[in-house]
């Protein structure tokens, strides 16, 4: 006779997330009754913020959304209001927003590789756990962040919502010397770089393997971060204004997230969707790298975002290194802008995924009226599918405890701002 | 080298330090060249990398307290709130930071940590100001003096 099992995981409340959220999976009879990532950030309403500032204010303002991807925020905003103002930046500009990017993925990525994901991977309840027995690994993901950290810091004044970032370049341009310090530490850290890789394709990850919608940008001469289309991997491949007609936003009850669909089902973005796109453009070295340990792009299997974590701050540090190489210091860092009334639309690539702004502006550039889609909230309906197909896979059978840690585990690989919180998960369970 | 951090951010209650700072800075500087001061905003981790590689290192921070807002107080590191435990990289405390770089044996031979008292939505006046930055000037001068600067 069958076991009747009903396991009830809830988690009424996420502590220390940006926005705030909730976890809750019912497990009856063998079956997933209910699930649902509730996710309830405040009303922050930057949107309505933005409403009646100035172009010139809004870099600085959208750089608050967000205390670990400002950069994504100040980017996506600039690029989609010079659009507008029918503006085209110099290529010195397009290089320094490239390289003050490199800096923002490089520190999110070293951050959740060392403290976040690892941690899970090795059996360790924390990083100050794992820091015990593995303390040259938190140490490198401390030299890798403030790498980034210092990257941001040349462009922006400061890691932490920087302000150097304006319509029409940037405030001041670095010193030459400020900027050959710089390509010095970074070419240090390709060692590093190299490690990680390796490292993280040794790790035991579980296989999730599954059909994914994976949806990024992607550019002909680069690894996507600020230029490129919108493209999937079904074969959509579009500019930003047109990412409404294909990327539909809706409210669901259990959240105040919006979710995002993609004709009707969910698809994921961040760095395995961008990998998957674009893998034919990471170095020849890596991908003898990842094929050794048996990994082949595009992957299905979600966990190994963590190994595309890797990649990416491999390619970002080298791509700090060749701008770098050839710096100048611009007599134009900001070119003057003509503001006009229109409507400007711009995607660029967080760390977390492709973010998505939209400005209307008067004829003196003022907003009047502001939608931004983050990446987060792109990934709320892959998140979870992905956790009820996966906790089917992973054996309803198995214990409470179990169940805890995989699901964690899975919300964490997505690196969401909600799981910033680790080990967030208390369990409530209800046996029948 | 003397690193002396200002934690806070510099919007609302939280600003205390960086307001303090900003008074008795220039004293501190004539009095002792060699020191390092900088500000933080909330700075996580990157507390870390900034006491790593110091021989002393003085972090301030407003902390809540029931006493009169601007006291200023030498805590101890078993004095600050670390229950929550989480070593989110979105959201790292003092009291984490210091737990993480002791684990990692970065701390600096010396390391003191000084909370001004704040009270929320009750900013400090012009005249509270004062008297806490002359409480904290003081402090600071015995611990420069500890650290033989």
């Amino acid at each position: 006779m069958t076991e009747q099992r009903h396991i009830k995981i809830n988690v009424p409340v996420l502590t220390r997330v940006e926005g705030e959220g909730a976890l809750d999976i019912e497990i009856e009879n063998n079956a997933i009754k209910h699930l649902a990532l509730r996710i309830y950030e405040p009303p922050r309403y930057f949107e309505k913020f933005l409403e009646g500032r100035s172009h010139l204010d809004v870099p600085d303002m959208v750089a608050r959304i967000c205390g670990i991807c400002p950069v994504a925020y100040q980017m996506s905003a600039v690029k989609a209001m010079e659009q507008a103002f029918d503006f085209t930046p110099s290529q010195w500009t397009l290089n320094m927003r490239r390289l003050m990017y490199c800096g923002e993925w490089i520190q999110s990525h070293s951050l959740h590789i060392h403290l976040l994901a690892a941690p899970d991977f090795l059996g360790f309840d924390n990083a100050l756990a794992m820091s015990a027995k593995h303390p040259q690994i938190v140490h490198r993901g401390l030299r890798l962040q403030q790498l980034g950290n210092d990257i941001i810091r040349l462009l922006g004044g400061r890691s932490v919502h920087p302000v150097g970032v304006v319509t029409g370049g940037f405030h001041k341009a670095p010193s030459l010397q400020a900027a050959q310090n710089l390509l010095q530490q970074l070419q240090q850290a390709k060692d590093d770089c190299h490690a990680l890789v390796d490292w993280t394709c040794s790790l035991s990850l579980p296989n999730n393997s599954q059909d994914l919608v994976s949806v990024a940008m992607a550019h002909d001469d680069e690894y996507p971060m600020y230029r490129g289309r919108i493209k999937t991997s079904q074969g959509l491949d579009i500019d930003a204004a047109e990412f409404e007609q294909h990327f539909i936003e809706h409210h669901v009850a259990h959240s105040t997230a919006l979710h995002a669909l993609h004709n009707g089902k969910p698809y994921l973005v961040g760095p395995l969707a961008r990998l998957n796109l674009n893998h034919e453009l990471i170095p020849a070295n890596t991908l003898a790298l990842i094929k050794k340990h048996g990994i082949n792009l595009p992957s299905k299997n979600v966990f190994h975002s963590i190994i595309a974590r890797a990649i990416e701050l491999q390619i970002a540090v080298d791509s700090a290194i060749h701008i770098l190489k050839h710096y100048f210091v611009s007599n134009e860092p900001v070119e003057k802008v003509s503001t006009c009334a229109s409507t400007g639309f711009a995607c660029t690539e967080a760390p977390r995924g492709i973010l998505w702004h939209k400005y209307t502006t008067d004829e003196q550039g003022y907003i009047s009226y502001a939608k931004i889609v983050p990446p987060t909230s792109q990934n709320q309906a892959q998140m979870e599918s992905d956790l009820r197909l996966s906790i089917m896979n992973f054996g309803l059978h198995k214990s409470e405890d179990e169940l805890r840690h995989f699901s964690e585990t899975l919300v964490r690989n997505y690196d969401p701002c909600i799981s910033c919180a680790t080990h967030f998960l208390k369990l409530k369970v209800t046996q029948t | 080298m003397i690193r002396i951090i200002a934690i806070g951010s510099p919007f609302g209650d939280d600003n205390i330090s960086f307001r303090v700072m900003d008074e008795i800075k220039p004293n501190l500087l004539h009095k002792y060249p060699s020191i390092d001061i900088c500000y933080l905003d909330r700075p996580g981790m990157q507390l870390i990398n900034e006491i790593q590689g110091t021989t002393c290192a003085v972090l301030i921070d407003a902390v809540l307290t029931d006493t009169a807002p601007g006291q200023v107080l030498q805590l101890e590191e078993s004095q600050l709130d670390s229950k929550n435990n989480t070593l989110s990289s979105h959201d790292l405390s003092v009291a984490e930071a210091i737990k993480l770089a002791r684990q990692l044996d970065v701390l600096p031979e010396q390391l003191a940590i000084v909370g001004i008292g704040i009270q929320l939505g009750q900013t400090l006046s012009n005249d509270q100001l004062q008297t806490c930055s002359k409480q904290l000037f003081t402090l600071l001068e015995h611990v420069m003096c500890r650290a033989h600067c």
